[in-house]
């Protein structure tokens, strides 16, 4: 990765759509393979994507129950790219076979489980699998934040051991940079402001500070534990007297649980106002899954979300 | 802790909650609270403003010297002030119990200790404060835009990790709780990240376990318990709909049950930091009201917070 980011920082959820806009503007579209396309939250945010010109889509699943749902979105079926594939198992297959030879860049989940997916993804004969796990970051915008907050992993690892939150850190800072955040100020979350023996987690934020000040975490900041207030809320951090590179400025969380990043994530999308992207990292192409329950501004910022990811991952 | 009045109509906001303290304080005048280990500004305040307010007559224990000068810091008068010196924190948490125990106080608040040191120090064996079987438990009352009645989130403070018999505990008193406050039947979510069971998963099948035991009528008449839910589906409708998920709980949850004490305190951290809400916290389960505030409070949630206890007290 390079040491000097020279991206513009994107600080809102429309800077990313416009940056996704640029990108696939100026060039090649990026492409978004959607495996068992057949589904409503995906088609509205493949259909969604190509309107505002932030992405192009190949389509693989029931090519009749596609186009369907493409007019019911009110597009033309003949603008998209729709290959008819007979089951989930090869619609996956054939997902993954267009982003290793290059046709798309983005893999994207429709109406199939996740595990189906990623298995088709990380076969071996693909070579799209990287050393690390796969990781999701979520990328907020709460109202009474100054810039976007990410937040890792609501959505994967169910618990994390801190080998892989290692892992877990290197994928979200990448997202970091990606939005032009040259050195990404990441918190490691805890209940607590300090080391203590009850939880073991902050024994495991202590060191994974210690790892990025000694460059072992390359090109961030880390710190922790942290209780969510001192991470986001200069006032905490002002009562409690900090020294810190990321107190009361995080760009990026990192919770201890998959249930704690969610339900943050979720509480800041309920109560906080904020819009949200997400991207699963750790593979070569960035993985995007959106859900029925998301509101159509959140499906479209989840794929311009990867078209920023992905650009930075192939140019820097 | 029960509450020993009978509220009929559910109480929707923390402000009834504060009108409701006032009325009591009219009758009976106010509380004594004692503030264990009391040099600590920012609930100092808090007190002052309290008394200000004719809610609370507070009694600080603590390091003279260091609670003088902030009383000077935040202008207030030393002499105004009951200090009672204590420099040792352990000493001053029992202190401050014993006072309640000889009837001198009514509702005990954490100063600046740890709340493992204050534990600690109130569970020793002499004090005889926890009973056998019983489980002490820390419940915020939140109200946070667009939810247009009180929310109850537990547990963010006190129990470490809540496994199948201390999430029945948690469920118990903040079921008790929420009664007292007029909530006759509360809907009860259990939160997790996903609302599938799966193997991998053992937050989601605790949650479905406890969910069937609701089914089954194993909790007392009108409490309805669902698990597991995302905190999306627990309190918004549209999400529910468009789901189209069949629950008596989801998109309704008065009650919010987390798995563990750093689920809870995030949780309650955003809502408090970047969400806009007000809040109000105490402990149940022990013999009278305890206050545990957090530094992200502001004086006004520390005065919700004195005004839920005087509602649990009188």
């Amino acid at each position: 990765m390079p040491k000097k980011i020279s991206l513009p920082h994107l600080t809102t959820m429309e800077a990313i759509l416009e940056r996704a806009r640029e990108i696939s503007g100026s060039g090649e579209p990026h492409k978004v393979a959607v495996a068992a396309a057949h589904d409503d939250a995906a088609i509205e945010a493949a259909v969604k994507a190509q309107e505002a010109g932030i992405a192009q889509s190949m389509l693989f699943g029931d090519s009749a129950k596609i186009g369907a749902l493409i007019e019911q979105h009110n597009s033309r079926p003949a603008e998209f790219n729709i290959i008819h594939t007979a089951d989930d198992d090869e619609s996956a297959e054939r997902c993954a076979m267009a982003v290793a030879i290059g046709q798309a860049d983005i893999i994207m989940k429709g109406i199939l489980p996740t595990s189906k997916l990623l298995k088709s993804v990380l076969r071996q004969k693909y070579g799209l699998r990287r050393k690390g796990l796969l990781a999701h970051t979520a990328i907020l915008s709460p109202k009474l934040y100054p810039k976007l907050l990410g937040v890792t992993d609501g959505g994967m690892v169910i618990k994390p051991t801190f080998e892989q939150k290692i892992d877990i850190i290197r994928n979200a800072v990448l997202v970091g940079w990606a939005l032009g955040i040259e050195r990404p100020r990441v918190a490691m979350l805890a209940t607590v402001d300090y080391v203590v023996q009850a939880f073991p987690e902050t024994f495991e934020a202590a060191a994974l500070s210690k790892m990025a000040q000694r460059e072992q975490i390359k090109q961030c900041y880390i710190d922790g534990p942290m209780s969510f207030d001192t991470a986001v809320w200069p006032q905490a951090v002002e009562y409690q007297n900090i020294k810190s590179d990321v107190a009361g400025n995080a760009d990026i969380v990192v919770a201890n649980s998959i249930e704690e990043g969610n339900i943050l994530a979720k509480s800041l999308i309920q109560f906080g106002g904020a819009s949200f992207a997400g991207v699963i990292l750790g593979a070569k192409a960035p993985i995007s899954l959106v859900s029925r329950a998301d509101p159509a501004f959140n499906k479209l910022a989840s794929i311009a979300l990867a078209v920023v990811v992905s650009h930075f991952l192939k140019k820097g | 802790m029960k509450f020993n009045i009978n509220i009929d109509e559910p109480i929707r906001s923390l402000d009834e909650i504060y009108v409701k303290a006032q009325e009591s304080v009219k009758q009976q005048g106010p509380y004594r609270i004692v503030e264990a280990v009391a040099q600590d500004k920012l609930t100092l305040k808090g007190l002052a403003l309290g008394r200000k307010q004719g809610l609370i007559e507070p009694i600080l224990i603590g390091h003279k010297r260091h609670i003088n000068e902030m009383l000077d810091q935040i202008g207030e008068k030393r002499s105004n002030w009951k200090i009672i010196v204590e420099k040792d924190h352990h000493t001053a948490t029992v202190k401050a119990v014993k006072l309640i125990q000889e009837g001198k106080a009514d509702i005990l608040m954490r100063g600046n200790l740890l709340a493992r040191d204050f534990f600690t120090a109130l569970f020793d064996p002499e004090l005889g404060l926890r009973k056998p079987g019983g489980l002490w438990t820390n419940i915020v009352v939140l109200n946070v835009y667009p939810i247009d009645r009180l929310l109850f989130l537990t547990d963010c403070a006190l129990v470490v990790n809540a496994e199948l018999p201390e999430r029945l505990k948690l469920i118990q008193n903040a079921t008790e709780f929420a009664n007292g406050l007029g909530i006759k039947e509360p809907k009860i979510a259990l939160l997790a990240a996903v609302e599938t069971v799966t193997p991998g998963m053992p937050v989601a099948l605790e949650e479905a376990i406890i969910a069937k035991m609701s089914e089954r009528g194993q909790f007392p008449k009108g409490v309805s318990v669902d698990g597991p839910l995302s905190l999306d589906l627990a309190i918004n409708p549209h999400a529910v709909e468009k789901k189209k998920m069949k629950s008596q709980v989801a998109g309704q949850a008065d009650i919010l049950v987390v798995n563990n004490i750093h689920v809870g305190n995030v949780l309650f951290k955003s809502l408090i930091t970047l969400c806009g809400a007000s809040s109000a916290s105490v402990i149940v389960g022990a013999p009278f009201p305890i206050i545990l505030t957090s530094r992200s409070e502001n004086p006004e949630n520390i005065l919700y917070s004195f005004a839920l206890s005087i509602l649990m007290k009188r």
